[in-house]
């Protein structure tokens, strides 16, 4: 659905839909001071915390990277963003993508993001990236909290994924957990378990509730999944 | 393929449960805690818990060499298990045998076990104690050792000629 967004009773949205004035980023900085703090260290599930960066109205991680939408809706309070794409650079220079089908945005409570058909990627040093996929998701710009729901994925070109029913993720406390079961695919074999929780960035990670792993004694997730030595 | 000896640390996945796991990704090690039972062919591993080091740098590191020589797809022989490390009312059972203690240690580069605080080895009636057990994966020859300072340093065992209860028990 193309439409215009009207300027009236929206903080200058800009009309120009295609791509968004750079200035109008550059004002939201300044209400992302703590975000620019985040420090990507990408483990498994470390993308989760990467999505902290996806673009809302008013909080824009910086440097900022490009911007496209298709197209901006404005109906009643809600404005909602079709294809939503943000490519940019984090603290260390790692790129990333982050994109949705959807997002939607009530002005009344603009700190909040309601995300459809989540796709993301980070690059990280060594030529590494990590892909994630989530079938929705809210993010809280002021709480810095993202909240994903049913079916999350994430995968690395190294041969690891990660499976969660939901993920909430605290961009400031840089942690990740879920409640529900989870399965992970990690160089220490293939673990099942009853909920999870990943904190110091990634590098600690608890998992309770009838652990289940199967662990290779030696070689790696390859030769489990059969490709010859 | 000597299918009888405990834990080969051949390329067979060992299944592990547990109440808990905790992976700290840059000490390159994982601690399973609570009911941790791992089993792997014949043989299973009780205990309280179970810590296992990994080599090959850890995850972040190997994963960065990895796909410095190759572009992504993995690849790269990923973390080797080094050794493991179960603590607390240890119980390694095996089809013939049953050896209790306080500690065990799996070395994977010596391929051996060593278990060690107050051992019990049992087969079938013979029942013998010490301070150490140490068991050769790859023979499945093990060596009792009692070295207790105040006991005169000697195994003590009990065998019973099969078919008769053991006395003492």
């Amino acid at each position: 659905m193309e439409s215009i967004a009207t300027s009236s009773g929206m903080r200058d949205v800009p009309h120009d839909t295609a791509a968004v004035r750079h200035s109008t980023w550059q004002r939201a900085q300044r209400h992302s001071r703590r975000v620019r703090r985040l420090r990507v260290v990408l483990p498994v599930l470390g993308l989760l915390l990467a999505l902290g960066l996806f673009v809302s109205f008013q909080s824009i991680p910086s440097p900022i990277g490009d911007v496209e939408l298709s197209s901006i809706g404005v109906e009643g309070d809600t404005v909602t963003m079709e294809a939503p794409k943000l490519t940019g650079y984090g603290e260390e220079g790692l790129n990333y993508a982050v994109s949705a089908d959807r997002a939607q945005q009530n002005l009344s409570s603009p700190n909040v993001v309601r995300l459809q058909g989540i796709d993301g990627r980070l690059d990280e040093e060594g030529g590494r990236w990590t892909a994630l996929r989530a079938a929705e998701g809210t993010l809280d710009t002021d709480a810095e909290t993202l909240r994903l729901d049913n079916s999350i994925e994430l995968t690395t070109n190294d041969g690891k994924r990660a499976t969660l029913q939901s993920a909430d993720i605290d961009f400031s406390r840089r942690t990740v957990s879920s409640e529900e079961p989870v399965e992970l695919e990690m160089d220490v074999g293939r673990v099942a378990a009853g909920s999870i929780e990943v904190s110091e960035g990634g590098k600690r990670i608890v998992l309770r509730g009838n652990v289940k792993v199967d662990m290779r004694m030696n070689g790696s997730l390859e030769n489990a999944l059969g490709t010859p030595e | 393929q000597n299918d009888g000896n405990p834990l080969q640390s051949s390329d067979r996945p060992v299944q592990i449960e547990a109440d808990m796991l905790e992976v700290l990704d840059d000490q390159s090690m994982a601690v399973f805690t609570g009911n941790v039972v791992a089993k792997q062919d014949g043989t299973t591993l009780q205990t309280a818990s179970l810590k296992v080091f990994y080599a090959g740098g850890s995850v972040m590191q190997q994963a960065a060499a990895q796909s410095e020589n190759n572009n992504g797809g993995g690849g790269g022989d990923g973390q080797r298990i080094t050794r493991l490390e179960a603590e607390g009312k240890v119980v390694v059972t095996t089809r013939e045998q049953r050896a209790t203690g306080d500690r065990a240690i799996f070395q994977m580069d010596t391929n051996t076990v060593t278990l060690t605080g107050d051992v019990v080895l049992s087969q079938g009636q013979n029942v013998l104690n010490g301070t150490e057990l140490v068991v050769n994966l790859d023979t499945g020859r093990s060596r009792l050792v009692s070295n207790r300072s105040g006991g005169a340093g000697r195994v003590r065992g009990v065998f019973q000629p099969s078919g008769r209860a053991p006395a003492g028990q």
